[in-house]
């Protein structure tokens, strides 16, 4: 096991990483919306 | 199977094998062997986590779920990107810093070398025997439809693949879940479109919404309050709650502290690579099991205009067929198939359903088919009743053949053999990278561990493969005794992985969040918990306890982190007090 300290590396894309955290917590939120307005509409 | 699908099952098999032979060249060290020399980019770590997760039965179950019980299952999938952006901030980091081949070697440094063996130790007995159970329930459900011998469908479904995965470790697994899982996407989306084309002209998407709607087979999401006064049901599987709560520790355990899954990313290139794949499959997985799920509505869109099996697995026909039923099973059947007849001709006729004119209205099919349904159901849930008879001995769920039985039946030539491929793809995918990941721990957390000998590079990587090859060997037993168990065998790889997740979260938890608790106290509370909840799955299974299993990762993971918390506080006051 060998200690490596070269954590910080380019972000993909955005700026920070945050910016993929929220992004993928918000596609979540969104296919939860879109799942419950289609069990409402095809129910 | 017919010839051409024959062909088709068998160059893709031999040609993944050759494929895995081919790009699993490596150094001949543990750094190549089970981490790819760390040069797997962000698109291959992602498609080596879902291959992993995906199993044969992912593809042969979900479908049929969605027919029988509705689209629901998706929420189970609700906690997975939650869990995805917590492994990012803090596990995924702490392991690529360390530079560590097993989760387990990061608990040394932790804690102490007894936790570290105990979690690895929990981790082999748990993967061991569920990989074993992976392997034997895809293979009886193909020997039970094809008439296929069961010990040999055991041993091409998990013996094959230890060619390649011997062979070329984690390299051949990376490069044949990438090729695999295009050939899965691809046998699935032109399953998909044919059955929308074997649906009547007008029937798109949006009637087969409808259609499935009606039968409450759209139902993405349940709250899960439907107990006693409108309460929480806590014995309900799949709800946002449980999906949410339960799946997300879940899947914290399984993709942070499962080494099948951790492997995968720690093969990556960089830090950036890995959490960008882990990230991705927070992204897709959600709508890819949607669509898996969608499927299965479809699926139950085409037997309304097509000729629906009273049981679908035809194998369990055959044994009332020689049971004591075997007299009143031919009046059921002619019953069943006069009622379906009917219910088809009234579907198909012109001005009604509109076969094969369009589309007119599903409120209409209801009334009109409603009765035929219900006299339908009738005769199943006799075939099922007849089938739970001790003295028969079936197997009454018939979930998992739906699926492969409208294969069978109705695709062209060619393609059934195609699908079947995928479905032997899909379970080698995942027992590739977890035999992979069995002789790493084997060998970094044990033999190099506990054995006083330095050995060579190259001795080292003859040894893996030997592993390798051992627990191969020993999944394939394990899945030939699974076949003698039971019927149940896809819920007890659930229930089994419930049972240790949750402890083994557990342990990672306070090893990365509680920085004050000592080796002792987590290991002491690691083992008190894991009896807890063995105990608690035990009082479940009586009904003396009503909760689902997907809460036991919770209970197993907030069971360790608080009574270590508390063995701490006690232990830190004895040694005060002397």
């Amino acid at each position: 096991m060998i200690a490596d300290n070269r954590d910080e590396e380019k972000v993909p894309l955005f700026k920070r990483w945050s910016t993929w955290y929220g992004l993928v917590i918000g596609f979540l939120v969104f296919c939860i919306i879109v799942f419950y307005f289609l069990t409402k509409h095809y129910s | 199977m017919s010839r051409p699908d024959w062909i088709v099952l068998a160059l893709t098999l031999l040609g993944i094998i050759a494929y895995g032979l081919y790009k699993g060249r490596t150094t001949k060290d543990l750094d190549g062997y089970f981490l790819s020399n760390r040069m797997v980019p962000w698109y291959m770590v992602l498609l080596g986590i879902m291959g992993t997760q995906a199993s044969a039965v992912t593809f042969l179950s979900a479908p049929g779920q969605a027919y029988t019980d509705g689209m629901r299952f998706v929420q189970y999938y609700f906690g997975l990107p939650l869990a995805m952006v917590v492994l990012c901030i803090s596990f995924v980091p702490v392991f690529h810093r360390l530079k560590v081949y097993t989760a387990y070697e990061y608990l040394e440094q932790r804690f102490d070398l007894k936790t570290r063996a105990l979690t690895s130790f929990l981790f082999l007995l748990q993967r061991g025997l569920s990989t074993g159970i992976s392997i034997s329930a895809p293979s009886i459900i193909l020997s039970s439809l094809l008439g296929w011998d069961i010990v040999w469908t055991n041993i091409f479904m998990g013996g094959l693949l230890i060619i390649y995965t011997v062979s070329g470790g984690a390299k051949a697994v990376a490069y044949t879940q990438q090729l695999q899982m295009i050939i899965i996407f691809t046998g699935m989306t032109v399953a998909g479109w044919l059955v929308v084309h074997g649906l009547p002209q007008g029937v798109g998407l949006s009637e087969i919404l409808h259609i499935g709607g009606k039968a409450g087979k759209v139902n993405i999401i349940t709250t899960g309050f439907t107990g006693k006064g409108g309460g929480f049901d806590w014995n309900d599987k799949y709800n946002l709650v449980s999906g949410i709560i339960g799946g997300f520790f879940l899947a914290l355990s399984y993709f942070g502290t499962d080494q099948s899954q951790v492997g995968r990313y720690l093969t990556a290139r960089s830090l950036s690579e890995s959490r960008l794949g882990l990230l991705m499959n927070g992204l897709v997985k959600v709508p890819m099991q949607f669509l898996i799920l969608l499927l299965g509505v479809m699926v139950f869109a085409f037997y309304q205009y097509n000729h629906e099996p009273v049981f679908f697995n035809k194998s369990q026909i055959d044994l009332l067929a020689h049971s004591k039923y075997k007299d009143s099973l031919p009046t059921v059947i002619s019953k069943y198939e006069a009622a379906e007849n009917q219910r088809l001709s009234v579907m198909r006729s012109p001005g009604t359903a509109g076969w094969p004119s369009a589309f007119v209205d599903p409120s209409l099919l209801s009334q009109q088919t409603e009765a035929l349904e219900k006299e339908k159901a009738g005769y199943k849930a006799t075939i099922r009743r007849w089938l739970n008879d001790p003295a028969v001995g079936g197997d009454s769920n018939d979930t998992n053949y739906i699926f492969l039985r409208f294969v069978t039946d109705f695709l062209p030539k060619g393609l059934v053999g195609l699908l079947i491929a995928v479905i032997f793809l899909a379970a080698w995918g995942s027992i590739a990278a977890t035999l992979n990941s069995l002789a790493s721990c084997t060998i970094v957390d044990f033999h190099k561990r506990f054995s006083k000998k330095t050995l060579a590079p190259h001795r080292e990587y003859r040894l893996s493969q030997l592993y390798t090859f051992f627990w191969g060997v020993f999944c394939v037993a394990v899945a030939q005794l699974a076949y003698n168990l039971g019927n149940s065998l896809i819920e007890a790889v659930n229930v089994l992985g419930s049972l240790f997740y949750g402890v083994i979260l557990g342990i990672f938890l306070v090893a990365f969040y509680r920085p004050k608790v000592g080796g002792w106290p987590v290991f002491i509370s690691a083992v008190i918990v894991e009896i807890g909840v063995i105990v608690l799955n035990i009082l479940s299974r009586k009904g003396i306890v009503s909760l689902s299993f997907l809460w036991f990762n919770l209970v197993g993971a907030a069971g360790v982190v608080l009574l270590s918390e508390v063995l701490q506080a006690v232990m830190k006051k004895k040694t005060t007090a002397v």
